[in-house]
């Protein structure tokens, strides 16, 4: 089975009134590109195997993580769950030698983390129907 | 004042995962920063400078990390501190000097990580000693640096290795500095075998950027050593060797720099071939990742001293006259030139 490490609580960006919001966006001119990628409640952080967070001697911070649990699975199969979502993105270049502008892929990050977990009743045991994959 | 938090990271730790201590690590860094990810300037109240230690203590290599969702200024940074032996129990202990890719320290390893082994995406943040393979078959960086939001901002790299690991076709990168807004140092930092025949998709440095100053870089066996694409771009004492082409765009300043098909075009430029010499002479061991200078390197006294990082990737301090790369020639014996050096003027003032 794979044990993932979800986030349990907002982000403080989360907290932002629309008077805070704005006095960021004021002095950070690309702050809302980072609120929108910021890390949501439920997001996956972590994927590992059986006995990572729940052997002997081991755990997690509870303070910031909750632990599901997908049976039949293991992290190596649930791998395409960790990670970033990317937005594909081309920056323009000049090439010297070829005397040619060309486009090369710079992918952007939209949201940190890409898979989440709205909600769970039973931590010992969620079915991967439960998780849903943000989109662009 | 700003207080410093430390987390601890390590891949193969067997505790708590709470970052608390060694023995209690996370094991990931993207879980470590995920936790902490707060505005951290003074203004919050919060005046804090976030340090996350990172070691592996059994070979144990990390996944990719992005970090972003913070705020930061120029007192309250992000650091992230590779280096740490396998055994360090100090708290947080001393870095020591990796000096080419080993996964007897803290290490990235990600297939086609089109995110970036690290990713950087706040305003303030150092990294230092981390080492990051990038297997690439599609897309893959060994760091990106992006999405930065002050015009005041301060990156910074020192003793960074990227490593790749390429086949097929795509694009890959060691640094893939992709932010126009961006000022970074980068001291000491590394990229090799980034290569694949015939595409230019795969760079060593690839900087996109406000303001960048490279000093003693090294760039090695890839397609592109180093790519200007935008801003201001000074590379310093840098050496690139057995690259396709080791300069491309138009860098503002090369300055004492190597490149083993005269690709500098400037008059300090260092030749690695003279007197018969290959670049094999500076580095037979460039095939292993190892840039150590071999005595007899032309590149050995050649650096300017205006214009080095401080320290080298080997933990000299650098003195006059310094070496080209990010390594500094250390005799049989311990003494590295500068300080044989400053040994000689001492002695001969002394008499």
């Amino acid at each position: 089975m794979a044990e993932l490490l979800v986030k349990n609580h907002d982000h403080w960006m989360d907290a932002l009134d629309e008077k805070q919001l704005s006095a960021y966006l004021l002095k950070y001119p690309k702050f809302m590109d980072k609120y929108n990628a910021r890390t949501q409640k439920g997001d996956i952080i972590e994927i590992k195997d059986d006995g990572h967070f729940t052997g002997k001697g081991r755990g997690y911070n509870k303070d910031h993580f909750d632990l599901v649990i997908v049976k039949g699975k293991t992290a190596a199969e649930l791998s395409n769950l960790r990670g970033a979502l990317l937005e594909d993105a081309w920056t323009t270049v000049f090439n010297e030698e070829t005397k040619k502008n060309e486009e090369i892929y710079t992918p952007i990050i939209l949201k940190k983390f890409k898979a989440n977990v709205p909600s769970y009743t039973d931590k010992a045991e969620i079915v991967l129907t439960a998780i849903t994959m943000k989109v662009l | 004042m700003a207080t410093t938090v430390n987390v601890y990271v390590d891949p193969n730790a067997a505790g708590a995962n709470n970052g608390t201590s060694w023995a209690n690590a996370y094991t990931a860094l993207q879980t470590a920063e995920a936790a902490n990810d707060v505005d951290i300037t003074a203004a919050t109240g919060n005046d804090t400078i976030v340090i996350f230690h990172c070691k592996s203590s059994a070979g144990g290599a990390d996944a990719t990390a992005s970090i972003i969702g913070w705020t930061t200024s120029a007192g309250n940074y992000i650091l992230i501190q590779g280096g740490y032996a396998a055994g360090e129990t100090g708290t947080p202990g001393t870095p020591e000097y990796p000096g080419k890719y080993s996964t007897a320290y803290y290490h990235v390893e990600e297939t086609n990580g089109s995110a970036g082994g690290v990713s950087l995406n706040e305003d303030y943040f150092r990294i230092d000693k981390i080492l990051s393979q990038a297997t690439v078959t599609e897309t893959g960086y060994g760091f990106v640096v992006a999405n930065i939001n002050a015009t005041n901002n301060d990156a910074r790299f020192s003793d960074c290795i990227a490593k790749g690991v390429c086949s097929g076709t795509g694009v890959g990168y060691g640094y893939r500095i992709n932010d126009l807004d961006v000022i970074i140092t980068m001291s000491n930092c590394i990229a090799h075998d980034f290569y694949i025949e015939d595409d230019s998709g795969f760079i060593g440095f690839f900087v996109s950027c406000a303001t960048a100053n490279l000093y003693n870089c090294l760039a090695y066996n890839n397609y592109i050593g180093f790519r200007e694409n935008a801003g201001v771009v000074n590379i310093y004492n840098s050496v690139a060797f057995n690259n396709t082409d080791d300069f491309l765009g138009s860098p503002d300043v090369i300055s004492h720099c190597s490149s083993d098909d005269n690709d500098t075009t400037d008059a300090t430029n260092i030749d690695e071939t003279a007197g018969g010499k290959t670049w094999a002479d500076s580095f037979p061991d460039a095939a292993t990742g190892d840039f150590t200078l071999k005595v007899g390197s032309p590149l050995i006294g050649a650096g300017n001293p205006a214009t080095d990082a401080d320290v080298s990737i080997n933990g000299v301090t650098r003195g006059d006259p310094c070496d080209v790369g990010p390594w500094e020639y250390v005799a049989a014996g311990g003494l590295s030139i500068p300080v044989a050096m400053h040994h000689y003027k001492m002695m001969r003032n002394a008499a």
